[in-house]
């Protein structure tokens, strides 16, 4: 059944731990991944997505029914993003970013990255080697050694709130 | 979780850095990633609006940097080894000093910092293009301009080129324009200069202030007798329409903070730095080294 002009089209997407979203096509198609299904015609019955569980995807429908509800006009829109992003903590983030990669949508890419860089910006070493899950190659002689290299780098770094 | 490489990369490249250079020590490998040409050039291009932080040449062989103009006024002291007078302008984080006495030119690295520095010769008109990572000097084009006046002048860099004011060498015609050396092509261009600007006096400097070019006329406070100075300013580079002027009245040899939006003007007291300061620049943080890519 073809839908009449001018109805809004609802799209259904499905997250990997199997919730089930409606949201509105022209919302939905900031994500190039859903356009391109749209686009395909794969888009009829539900949009499987399975990088994303049912948090994270309820999230990013928030944001793409807000962002989308602005009209163009760049200031408002980066207003929105801010204050959208700003009561997310690092773990929320780091899903998001994903979300946003894997759904490709480039302005909340951009948005989360630059949130998460915010975040960590005066955070210790220590606290992101933990958040990200970097190993710590260096011998005790080598951190000392490059640590005393960047020694400036050190100054006003805030005290781990994670442990 | 894991946040694929890629995507860290791109996040630790809107890092201040500070921040990228505490995180060096993370790991080998992100030292190693942290300190490709690939990263420190992304970095650099993704500082959309970076913080001006402010460089001020005080005397006993001190140098202070501020790093907020706008809150802070807790100045950063940066002990060197000779004296320096003069900060002949900084590009993409490095800063250039100057020693009159022993005429010697030194590339100071502020915080990690750049690979090329430019010179115009002393009285022929070429331009010669040092370049730090080979060491050596090339004579790169013979310049249409007299640039023998802009020899002691701070060449002013933004938008990927070196402006100075210089006559141009057709006969009659003294009139200075704006010669801007485009430092990939290596080759010179005009800047358009406002209409109200008449460029025969020899009070004009050229400056980047905010990412933007603009022209400063210390003229009136020398002929007319009052402290008002006259800055144009750029907003778009390339485009004479964009240029806007805005006047400054400040009294004495004092340092001023003048607000562009507010156009408000206040004292800056520094904390730590000495009330005589003998010159000053603007800069921004970048991971760019002079002596990057040397063995």
């Amino acid at each position: 059944m073809a839908a009449e002009t001018g109805t809004p089209t609802t799209l259904t997407l499905k997250s990997n731990d199997d919730e089930l979203f409606s949201v509105a096509e022209s919302a939905a198609i900031l994500s190039v991944t859903i356009r391109n299904m749209v686009e395909d015609g794969c888009a009829g019955g539900v949009i499987p997505l399975d990088n994303v569980d049912g948090k994270t995807l309820a999230s990013v429908i928030t944001y793409m029914n807000g962002i989308s509800a602005i009209p163009a006009d760049e200031e408002k829109k980066k207003s929105y993003r801010d204050k959208f992003l700003s009561d997310k903590d690092f773990e929320t983030l780091a899903d998001m970013v994903l979300a946003a990669n894997y759904l490709n949508m480039s302005c909340l890419m951009d948005a989360v990255s630059a949130k998460i860089a915010q975040v960590m910006e005066k955070k210790s070493v220590g606290w992101v080697r933990r958040k990200f899950g970097i190993e710590n190659d260096y011998t005790p002689e080598e951190e000392a050694a490059v640590k005393e290299e960047h020694k400036w780098t050190f100054e006003g770094v805030e005290t781990d709130d994670d442990n | 979780m894991a946040i694929p490489e890629e995507l860290m990369i791109d996040i630790f490249s809107r890092l201040p850095a500070k921040s990228v250079g505490r995180f060096r020590c993370l790991s080998k490998l992100w030292r190693e990633i942290l300190s490709t040409p690939e990263f420190i050039k992304s970095h650099l291009n993704l500082q959309t609006n970076p913080q001006q932080n402010l460089l001020l040449v005080a005397a006993l062989n001190t140098i202070h940097t501020i790093s907020d103009v706008k809150n802070g006024t807790v100045s950063r002291k940066i002990q060197l080894i000779d004296e320096w007078e003069e900060a002949i302008g900084s590009c993409d984080g490095l800063v250039l000093l100057l020693n009159e006495k022993s005429e010697k030119i030194l590339i100071v690295v502020v915080s990690y910092y750049d690979t090329d520095e430019y010179y115009p010769d002393n009285f022929d008109t070429f331009v010669d293009v040092y370049c730090v990572k080979k060491g050596v000097w090339k004579r790169v084009d013979n310049s249409p301009y007299d640039l023998s006046s802009a020899r002691r002048c701070t060449g002013a860099c933004v938008s990927g080129a070196v402006h100075w004011l210089a006559p141009s060498k057709k006969q009659g015609d003294y009139r200075s324009v704006i010669a801007a050396f485009d430092l990939a092509r290596e080759v010179f261009d005009e800047i358009p200069v406002p209409n109200d600007v008449s460029m025969d006096s020899g009070c004009y400097q050229l400056v980047v202030l905010g990412g933007c070019l603009c022209i400063t006329d210390a003229g009136r406070s020398l002929h007319q007798d009052n402290n008002k100075t006259d800055i144009w300013i750029m907003h778009e580079y390339g485009m004479a329409e964009s240029w806007t002027k805005f006047t400054i009245d400040c009294g004495g040899e004092v340092l001023l903070v003048y607000n562009l939006k507010e156009k408000s003007l206040k004292n800056m007291v520094v904390d730590g730095a000495s009330a005589y300061v003998l010159d000053g620049c603007v800069f921004v943080e970048s991971l760019l080294s002079p002596c990057f890519g040397a063995p």
